[in-house]
């Protein structure tokens, strides 16, 4: 199983965390610590494997941005490597072109929430929960008109105390 | 709700707020409520890990039968959880379970064949049922899906869906002993796989791993090993770093075989990835013998000359424990 998920920036900036197997704050801060030394310094083109404490860390370069996967011993690396670039394709395709801006700062919804909110739907628990792009797609598009009626109906509600106050 | 459990003081106050929100959950899955539901299975995995497994597992079971297909595969990863927490609920889950198999939709495909793999790790009676009634089953999902054609919504470089495969193939690692028809549909992919992108790759990967575990006589067992020295003599470091590690499992099985590229893993030693060099350092420890204990023992010294200062520790090292056997 996977056991975290992170997104570094080149600069060693931690722009997306998920945990699957429980850290304390202490271990993640020291994980991410030693994860992003080791990363960030390898050179291009070496393979994108690294062993540490006994897991292997399955890691990728997507323009400034480096995805890592944390895996056991036996799982097959090369398929993580597929499920990261999945996962880089279902953003691509949500954001238009991703670029770790939109992570940072995604302008007209909830920050970065998004970027999490696909990646729930891609894993739970550590495991690959759906293979198909159209379909987390539809799923995130639910979900944001879901918020969208949310606020509809917040802002209608404000609207009304407002008029019966007025 | 995890701000919630947070801020608890005592235990007693936590158990009480958990205990509270199971009560919701349960409610709102005797509701039907669609929109929440993906939500309220979160909060499910998350009290799984505060050890409430037992409680909500008849729930689960339940909703391992729902309408939405959605709602089903997220119950199967659900269940992984319970059943890695409380083995013994393993039994409950096993006819639900195989019922995921006979799915069309990918993603429960997905999770019910990793639901499977897991539950035949915990439990014999899972493995000895799912061996009878859903073998056939799975070789002929895993031979449609290597002879599906194109299909645009599941297409990775090629292939069609490519993590399906090779979940289906993990399965077979453990329920595929000494079966005639896997056998033939594993010669199938490993034959028909294109091999100039990594997804193929992935996918011949997870195949020479499950050759290795269930096939005990010739053909296949060879073609695996060819396999392996394909991958090994690939340009790209991701491959050959896969083959090492790979040809490692392979030593206790057919030594003999993997002997033979002993020069390329020799070369491989030298590499400038620290990754690769590490698998290789630790494969040709496996291999040494007293044939060609002395020329390897040369070889790797001569490298300490001129190796990086932070291997040096790593390679002597394995050179005295050579020197030892």
């Amino acid at each position: 199983m996977i056991h975290f998920v992170l997104l570094i920036s080149r600069q060693g900036k931690v722009r997306l965390t998920k945990w699957y197997s429980p850290y304390s704050q202490k271990e993640r801060t020291k994980v991410i610590r030693e994860l992003s030394g080791m990363i960030l310094t390898r050179a291009p083109k070496l393979c994108n494997f690294v062993e540490w404490r006994g897991y292997k860390v399955v890691y990728k370069r997507y323009a400034s941005l480096y995805f890592c996967m944390c895996i056991d011993q036996d799982d097959n690396e090369l398929e993580v490597l597929e499920i990261i670039h999945h996962f880089v394709e279902i953003l691509d395709r949500y954001f238009g072109s991703v670029c770790e801006l939109d992570l940072i700062f995604n302008f007209h919804k909830l920050p970065r929430a998004q970027a999490y909110y696909i990646l729930d739907e891609i894993l739970i628990a550590g495991e690959l929960q759906e293979s198909s792009k159209k379909t987390v797609a539809r799923l995130i598009a639910t979900q944001d008109s879901l918020v969208e009626a949310a606020k509809e109906q917040a802002s209608s509600i404000s609207n009304m105390i407002a008029q019966a106050t007025k | 709700m995890i701000r919630a459990i947070r801020a608890c003081k005592t235990a007693a106050e936590e158990r009480a707020v958990v205990r509270k929100e199971c009560a919701s959950i349960r409610a709102s899955i005797s509701e039907n409520d669609q929109d929440y539901m993906h939500r309220n299975l979160a909060k499910l995995m998350f009290i799984h890990m505060l050890e409430m497994a037992r409680d909500l597992a008849p729930e689960v079971e339940r909703l391992l039968q729902f309408r939405d297909p959605n709602i089903r595969k997220k119950a199967a990863l659900c269940t992984i959880r319970i059943i890695k927490k409380v083995p013994d609920l393993a039994e409950n889950f096993i006819n639900a379970a195989a019922a995921l198999l006979k799915e069309k939709h990918h993603g429960v495909l997905i999770t019910g064949a990793q639901l499977c793999t897991d539950m035949c790790k915990v439990s014999t009676e899972a493995h000895e049922h799912f061996r009878k009634k859903c073998l056939d089953g799975v070789v002929k999902l895993l031979r449609d899906l290597a002879n599906s054609p194109y299909a645009p919504e599941y297409d990775i470089s090629g292939i069609t869906d490519p993590l399906l495969h090779i979940r289906l193939l993990r399965l077979l690692y453990v329920l595929g002993q000494g079966d005639a028809d896997a056998s033939d549909t594993m010669n199938d992919v490993a034959t028909k796989t294109e091999t100039n992108k990594n997804a193929g790759n992935a996918i011949l990967y997870e195949c020479v791993a499950t050759i290795m575990n269930i096939e005990d006589n010739g053909g296949l067992r060879v073609l695996a090993v060819n396999i392996l020295g394909r991958f090994l003599s690939s340009r790209d470091n991701n491959i050959r770093y896969v083959a090492l590690n790979m040809l490692m499992k392979a030593i206790s099985l057919d030594s003999q075989a993997v002997q033979r590229h002993r020069a390329t893993i020799l070369e491989c030693v030298k590499d400038p990835d620290a990754s690769i060099r590490k698998r290789a350092l630790e494969l040709v420890y496996l291999l040494v013998n007293e044939s060609n204990a002395k020329p390897l023992t040369k070889e790797l010294v001569d490298y300490l000359e001129v190796s990086d200062p932070e291997f040096k520790g790593d390679l002597t090292a394995k050179i005295c424990s050579i020197v030892e056997k």
